[in-house]
């Protein structure tokens, strides 16, 4: 039987068309859309995808050999309880780590900053479960106490020097790096050195951390006063000046 | 068309007779039926084959857009305000209204892909030559007309990639020397993008520019229909003013084929083809749009023009900005013009492709442009990857072995945001320069001066970045050259000396 190419073409259309009836009334992304849902931040999936969109840039795909401080360490995780890393996350600390939040007043370059102290708290929750130790005591904190400068000073000549001291590649007490770092991130450094990178956390007591953190503080220029490291800060001066 | 011949033969039954009465009634009063026969059955060449069909899909792709914008007119309110809610609610509430904006949307594509190709056969083919010069100037002006529909119809979307189309469109109308202003003013209704910008692209695409382009379908129709379908092109028979109507005539007249039904055949089969496409493509890919609220302030976003305008987005993205004025109102003037004096400057000699190299090249160079420019329009890699800075790590080889300023510098390229348009490790943006190999090429003195002062497309960060940052971000890119490249060493600069040379060199 000969078909004409017109009753080919009809019959090929009506079979589309006719197709198009089980995708039912919404469009073809809508349906799509709706059928899978993001993981929540209350499980692993929703912490990793947060943790590679908003926090491996610094901190390394895996929490570690990233530019900053890794966060796959289990002996940060026993020292910070998570009051004191939610308020980091959510305010950030210093000009190096920008705050998330919307109480970071946005920080020094962040174009957004949209998140909740409740989104934040399952964040840090969820990644104390990846690189905490799990069924350990909440850590008692870690403010930092400043000690003597001048013990400190010592303590840095016998213990850091050898690598840290100005003009080595390690240095520490170049007035740049100290400009650019807070008292707390001395501390964190001092005390949980960089695993990632071989360099090992400190064998030194509490009291001498306390010390050499003074001694380095001490030596920071004093054009980099608190104000330039704290992004919040220009608001502080203005205030206490006003009170009469 | 035997339905409306009124010579009925008197052999037909009663029931025949009292259905046919009706239609030659009708035919009688009207003539409608002799004024189609002689149209229907004009003698065509025998050679105007499959080559001949893409006319006839534009006509029919422009039938459906009237067709189904005159459905979504009963579903649109041109208000500012609502725009937006508007066509998610014909996508979510309204039965196969999805279908309905997808068709519309993807037929608009469809008849700008069919009027190229059309536009193409016809100047490969030297169709436009003696005596149909005045059929190419009208489908210039089609062309024209066909574009300004689809890129009025993209702003009725009223979403983000309309705002920007239209601020963009509007920046190019400022720029007409003297009367910029002007017609600025004339397009957006007013200095600003505002509702009154909705309501005069809104007249424009359902009132203004249909009924334009109807009249000049009509007359282009018509001049088709008086000079006759072209004979495909043969070497060594050029045209020649002085004969070709006469020879034209006598060869139709004695090899030609009645249009209906031998012609018109592959035109239906071919639209009937490509309908059937359509209507597949706007099943799986859904409606265009609309992408997100359009929101001036909102610089997170990356808005598109739709697909027949990418290679323009391309093209305006990637010239030296001094060319901008000559390339954006300059060029398509010329190339206006050009297209519209083509018949007259050539309007007799050979047709034949084989024979005008030097037109086929350039189809061939402006395909291969356009394609090119629309791929990188659709890739562009110019814009910044907004999260970047956040997402992509260091990488790793980059972070071993720095001391600790290097290391907050290497914090601060993600801080500050470097990489949302610098690639580190093949990551990033390409907008700039990548940063893997920046110290072979900038001192010490160039990175400082470049990272304050910007340049050559470079925000200047020399107010959001503290010295100490400074210092420390170029102390990290002073890293960043292949182990067995020595890093930039511009002439008269100090560099300091390694100790063991110092000690030997005395």
């Amino acid at each position: 039987m000969k078909r004409s190419p017109l009753v080919m073409v009809l019959s090929m259309s009506t079979c589309v068309a006719l197709s198009a009836c089980g995708r039912g009334a919404l469009p073809p992304g809508a349906v799509e859309a709706a059928a899978v849902p993001p993981p929540g931040l209350d499980t692993p999936e929703g912490v990793a995808n947060f943790w590679s969109s908003n926090c491996a840039g610094c901190h390394g795909a895996d929490g570690q050999l990233g530019a900053a401080r890794p966060l796959d360490d289990p002996l940060w995780w026993r020292t910070m309880p998570d009051a004191q890393v939610v308020e980091t996350v959510a305010v950030g600390l210093g000009r190096l780590m920008p705050g998330f939040s919307a109480r970071a007043k946005g920080g020094p370059y962040i174009a957004y900053a949209n998140l909740g102290d409740a989104e934040i708290e399952l964040v840090v929750k969820g990644l104390r479960a990846r690189w905490g130790t799990p069924g350990e005591p909440a850590a008692a904190g870690a403010a930092v106490r400043l000690g003597d400068a001048a013990r400190g000073a010592s303590v840095f000549a016998n213990a850091c020097a050898s690598c840290h001291a100005n003009g080595t590649a390690a240095s520490v007490t170049d007035p740049m790096f100290l400009a650019n770092i807070t008292d707390q991130g001395l501390w964190s450094a001092v005390v949980f050195g960089r695993p990632d990178l071989g360099k090992a956390a400190t064998t030194l007591s509490p009291g001498e951390v306390a010390d050499v953190v003074a001694h380095l503080a001490a030596m920071r220029p004093a054009w980099a006063s608190a104000a330039a490291l704290d992004p919040a800060a220009p608001s502080k001066p203005a205030t206490g000046d006003s009170t009469p | 068309m035997a339905g409306s011949d009124p010579q009925t033969p008197p052999s037909r039954g009663p029931l025949a007779r009292a259905v046919l009465a009706p239609v030659l009634w009708l035919e009688d009063r009207t003539g409608i039926g002799a004024f189609l026969k002689p149209i229907m059955t004009h003698r065509v060449p025998p050679s105007a084959r499959w080559f001949y069909v893409f006319g006839s899909a534009t006509l029919m792709f422009f039938s459906l857009q009237i067709a189904t914008g005159v459905c979504l007119g009963t579903l649109y309110a041109p208000s500012a305000s609502n725009a937006y809610e508007n066509l998610v609610y014909i996508d979510t509430v309204v039965p196969f209204g999805w279908m309905l904006r997808a068709i519309h949307g993807w037929s608009s594509n469809a008849m700008v892909a069919m009027m190229i190709l059309h536009m193409v056969q016809v100047f490969l083919h030297a169709t436009y030559k003696f005596p149909r010069e005045l059929t190419w100037i009208v489908g210039v002006f089609l062309c024209l007309l066909t574009l300004a529909l689809a890129f009025t119809g993209q702003v009725l979307r009223w979403d983000q990639d309309a705002y920007w189309g239209i601020g963009i469109g509007a920046a190019i109308a400022d720029r007409i020397p003297i009367a910029g202003n002007w017609v600025r003013d004339l397009l957006l209704g007013g200095p600003i993008i505002s509702g009154e910008t909705l309501n005069r692209f809104f007249a424009l695409h359902v009132f203004v520019l249909p009924g334009i382009t109807m009249a000049l379908v009509g007359l282009h129709l018509v001049l088709v229909l008086r000079h006759g379908i072209s004979e495909m092109p043969k070497v060594g028979e050029p045209v020649d003013p002085a004969t070709y109507r006469e020879s034209y005539e006598a060869r139709v007249h004695k090899e030609g084929v009645p249009f209906w039904p031998d012609a018109a055949k592959r035109d239906l089969v071919f639209c009937g083809s490509m309908l059937l496409l359509l209507v597949a493509v706007a099943m799986w890919l859904g409606p265009i749009g609309p992408n997100g609220l359009p929101d001036p302030t909102d610089i997170d976003t990356n808005p598109r023009p739709d697909l027949p305008f990418l290679w323009i987005f391309g093209l305006v993205s990637l010239i030296p900005p001094a060319s901008e004025t000559v390339v954006m109102l300059v060029a398509p003037g010329v190339l206006i013009l050009g297209l519209v004096l083509l018949p007259i400057l050539s309007n007799g000699g050979e047709r034949a492709p084989s024979r005008r190299p030097f037109m086929v090249l350039g189809v061939v160079l402006a395909a291969t442009s356009v394609g090119i420019l629309t791929w990188e329009g659709r890739e562009s890699p110019w814009s910044p990857v907004m999260d970047a800075w956040s997402s992509l790590p260091t990488p790793v080889d980059y972070v071993k072995d720095r001391g600790p300023l290097q290391l907050q510098g290497a914090v601060i390229i993600q801080n500050a945001q470097c990489r949302n348009c610098h690639e580190l490790g093949g990551q990033g943006g390409k907008r700039g320069p990548a940063l893997d190999d920046v110290a072979t090429r900038l001192s010490y003195d160039q990175l400082v001066r470049q990272i304050q002062q910007g340049g050559g497309n470079m925000p200047a960060f020399g107010k959001s970045l503290t010295s100490a940052e400074t210092e420390a971000l170029a102390q990290f890119l002073l890293t960043m050259h292949p182990a067995n490249e020595q890093p930039s060493n511009p002439p008269g600069a100090l560099l300091p000396i390694p100790p063991q040379a110092a000690e030997s060199g005395g």
